[in-house]
């Protein structure tokens, strides 16, 4: 057993030892390389070797690796066998800045001693084409890069400018998508990309190599202020394969080798980041000098018309006119101005239709704005030709395009005047915001809150006044009644009393034979009687009244004659002379007679 | 009734009232405000100065106490054609624009009679009417002849139906003006309830500025119409009742 060990050990020592005379182990890579391109960085060493140490590799980024392999060949040179190893440690880096870098060594074991490679330098030069041919491109390498080229640098406010975004490639490619895209800040966009979602290729020779090349997005710009917009980068994605140069050997990595090709040449997939180069647009504002009124901001170049569908009708009808405008430019944007209709045409808010199409020149297309017309009264009416104008930024000045213009006649209908109604309220709130509100008095005119003067207590003083008032009037008016009726009783008992006192006065007359004063007395005596009795005042004693009071008392009709002759009797007597004594006596004796017959009628 | 203090106030407040009425002229609408209410806060009001105050709100932009004073001040006044002026004024500048119900043209003459004269103008009409009735009365009861009797008679009927008349007004006129149920809404928008809680159901929306009438109350919602006819409930801190 030791005997056999011993010689394995000799032969596998002489091997190596008959392979190789020295250890060799250098770096392998480009010398010239472009900021942001990838390349490949190997580190070969002449055997076998662990423990492989990285450098750090400053000013640039590591895309990927370390991926090693080992190959070995077995030589037989006259009968003698010599095996040679190599093992290879390779990156892929990108350089990051311009300037000479050197690739540091790396170390690895052999035969438990260190051993360092070479080193090298990188030159990095600067990436090419800065936006000064009018084309962005990214220099990833020059594999792949990204282009976004616009058809103009320059263009006025409002005019369509169309972007191209191109990808270039000369290795496969996949997985393409965007990582940002840019804002477009200060203009209207919009995506006119034609591919269905799939690329069309093409070749293409560029920078003096072959190249694949696809459209991956169309834009169309129009910006909407003047001066310099900057269009901000686009980041897109995408995975491509890399060839990585190996030797064939049974496959460290049995998945490189299933992608392997037979030559020894594998692929690995690198994710990889590219951006396009801002650019630059000179935006110029649109003339002010010349620019007509009716400019409703389209830029491009355009037609415009008019259509009516009658200019016969009765009111109260509908009609519909339609204003067009087509052309190139900004469709999108432009506005149709707002035709004017005559007093009493009620108008409703128009239809917008727009139709635009994109090629590569743009987009162009039609705009209509269809109106729906209602005149409220009839009679013979002008709608005026329009005006449209628009700015053509190739020729750079403006054109004024006129509409036609349509005399209408509209007939009295039925019941025109009744939709008036529509105004009414209208007018009635105009007319009284119109006016301001009237001024504020002068006069105070204050009282104390809450006095009323209904149901106050002054209300009712007044109220109880009245009546009060009017019951002592009633009852003063009762007690002067009750007062005359009774002076009346008093004078008609004292009437028998009073006469017989003056019959008694007569009779001492007519003793003394006073003729005068006994006619006087007797006569007082029956007219007194007479006015007490039936409360006839004085003035209105007579020999009628008399009569007529004593009747109406029923007194007997000779009675009453004998009291008249009597009456008449005292009169004659006192004016005319004739027997004095016998006359008188008679006299008075009738009048104690008459009287004391009419008191008992009385 | 006139004490000499009394007399004192009263002419205070009207020069207050003429402060005020500077300061509006002056376009100084805030401080007249100030002012003027400070009269009514002393116990005094009259037409005149709630016209006043409505007019400063009114140029405050404020319509809706605009209108309100506006509306007290014709409970005062109802013959001042300036406050109606400027009532149809401000309620032009309303978000609500209720249509209101045909009144029955005898309601509506019987209304416009009593507008005629103020409260207290009426009242007096029913002292005169009754005095002159009295009169008649006396007349009547002490007239000896026929004649007389049948003139006293006659004029004496009329009398009562005139004392009815205008003790009704008068009577009505006093209620009005002693009960406070109408009301102005304060809140910019309120919804008007089908029952006095916030869980009924929603019946119509109303804006500041409307015009309610309050019919009833229950608790801290009020039952009120509006001018259309239409009834529902709201929250008393709702509306301004006057």
């Amino acid at each position: 057993m030791k005997k056999f060990g011993v010689l394995v050990v000799l032969l596998m020592t002489l091997f190596p030892l008959m392979a190789q005379d020295e250890v060799s182990f250098k770096v392998i890579c480009k010398k010239q390389v472009v900021v942001g391109e990838q390349f490949q960085v190997s580190y070969e060493l002449s055997g076998d070797g662990k423990n492989f140490e990285a450098p750090n590799f400053v000013n640039f980024e590591i895309i990927s690796g370390p991926f090693h392999s080992t190959s070995s060949s077995i030589q037989i040179i006259n009968g003698s066998a010599s095996k040679t190893t190599t093992l290879t440690y390779s990156y892929y880096l990108r350089a990051l800045k311009e300037g000479e870098f050197t690739i540091p060594a790396a170390t690895i074991t052999v035969n438990k001693k260190k051993v360092k490679s070479t080193t090298t330098t990188v030159s990095v030069s600067k990436s090419s084409n800065v936006a000064s041919g009018g084309s962005g491109s990214a220099s990833v390498g020059d594999e792949v890069f990204l282009e976004a080229t616009p058809n103009k640098k320059t263009a006025y406010l409002g005019e369509q400018i169309m972007l191209t975004y191109k990808i270039y490639y000369n290795i496969p490619i996949s997985n393409l998508s965007i990582s940002k895209a840019p804002s477009y800040s200060g203009f209207w966009t919009k995506d006119v990309t034609d591919n269905n979602g799939v690329l069309q290729q093409s070749s293409i020779v560029k920078n003096g190599q072959q190249y694949h090349v696809a459209t991956i997005q169309e834009i169309v710009l129009i910006p909407q202020k003047a001066g310099t917009l900057t269009i901000d980068p686009l980041d897109i994605t995408c995975v491509a394969q890399i060839r990585t140069e190996r030797q064939r050997q049974q496959g460290y990595d049995p998945f490189e080798n299933f992608f392997g090709d037979v030559m020894g040449t594998s692929y690995t997939n690198v994710k990889k980041d590219m951006k396009s180069q801002p650019i630059d647009i000179e935006v110029k504002a649109l003339p002010t000098s010349e620019k007509p009124a009716s400019f409703t901001g389209a830029v491009g170049q355009f037609t415009f018309s008019s259509r009516i569908d009658k200019t016969e009708m009765k009111s109260n009808d509908a009609f519909t006119i339609t204003y067009t405008v087509s052309g190139k430019g900004n469709i999108d944007l432009l506005d149709i101005p707002r035709p004017v209709f005559p007093p009493d045409f009620e108008v409703y808010d128009p239809k917008i239709t727009t139709n635009a199409k994109n090629n590569s020149y743009g987009i162009s297309g039609t705009k209509t704005a269809e109106y729906v017309v209602i005149p409220r009264v009839s009679g013979d009416f002008t709608i005026n030709p329009m005006e449209f104008s628009y700015f053509d930024p190739a020729k750079s000045k403006y054109t004024t395009l006129t509409s036609d213009g349509y005399e209408l006649h509209v007939e009295r209908s039925a019941n025109e005047g009744s939709t008036g109604i529509i105004y009414a309220g209208g007018q009635e709130a105009i007319k009284v915001v119109g006016n301001d509100i009237t001024h504020i008095k002068a006069i105070a005119d204050l009282h104390r809150s809450g006095m009323l003067l209904f149901a106050s207590p002054l209300y009712f003083i007044i109220l109880a006044a009245m009546i009060a008032l009017f019951a002592i009037a009633m009852i003063l008016h009762k007690k002067i009644n009750k007062f005359n009726q009774n002076q009346v009783l008093v004078r008609n008992r004292k009437a028998t009393k009073i006469a017989k006192k003056r019959l008694k006065n007569a009779y001492s007359y007519l003793k003394i034979k006073d003729q005068n004063h006994f006619y006087e007395e007797l006569s007082q005596a029956l007219w007194g009687y007479i006015s007490d009795k039936l409360n006839i005042s004085r003035s209105q004693l007579s020999m009628d009244t008399v009569r007529e009071m004593m009747s109406s008392k029923n007194v007997p009709e000779d009675i009453v004659n004998q009291f008249i002759d009597l009456l008449n009797s005292c009169e004659f007597a006192r004016f005319a002379p004739g027997d004095p004594d016998k006359k008188m006596d008679d006299l008075y004796q009738k009048g104690i007679e008459v009287i004391t017959k009419a008191e008992k009628n009385l | 009734m006139v004490s000499a203090v009394g007399l004192k106030a009263q002419v205070f407040q009207n020069q207050e009232f003429m402060k005020a009425n500077f300061y509006y002229n002056e376009s100084k609408y805030d401080t007249a405000l100030v002012i003027y209410e400070g009269i009514l806060k002393d116990g005094f009001v009259s037409a005149p100065l709630l016209y006043n105050i409505g007019n400063t709100y009114f140029k405050m932009r404020n319509y809706p106490m605009a209108i309100l004073n506006y509306e007290k001040a014709l409970k005062l006044d109802p013959t001042d054609e300036d406050i109606r002026q400027n009532l149809v004024i401000a309620n032009a500048l309303i978000t609500d624009k209720i249509e209101p119900l045909p009144v029955f043209f005898v309601t509506k003459w019987w209304r416009n009679l009593g507008n005629m004269l103020t409260a207290n103008s009426w009242a007096t009409v029913t002292l005169v009417i009754l005095g002159i009735f009295l009169l008649l009365l006396y007349l009547y009861l002490t007239a000896r002849t026929s004649g007389g009797k049948k003139a006293t008679f006659f004029l004496g009927i009329i009398m009562i139906l005139l004392l009815i008349c205008s003790g009704i007004i008068a009577f009505q006129k006093y209620q009005y003006l002693n009960e406070r149920n109408e009301a102005i809404i304060m809140k910019p928008t309120i919804t008007v309830k089908s029952s006095p809680s916030s869980t009924g159901v929603d019946l119509f929306v109303l804006h500041e500025g409307t015009k309610v009438t309050i019919l009833d109350k229950d608790g801290d919602w009020d039952k009120i119409k509006i001018a259309d006819g239409s009834v529902g409930w709201l929250p008393s801190s709702s509306s301004i009742k006057y």
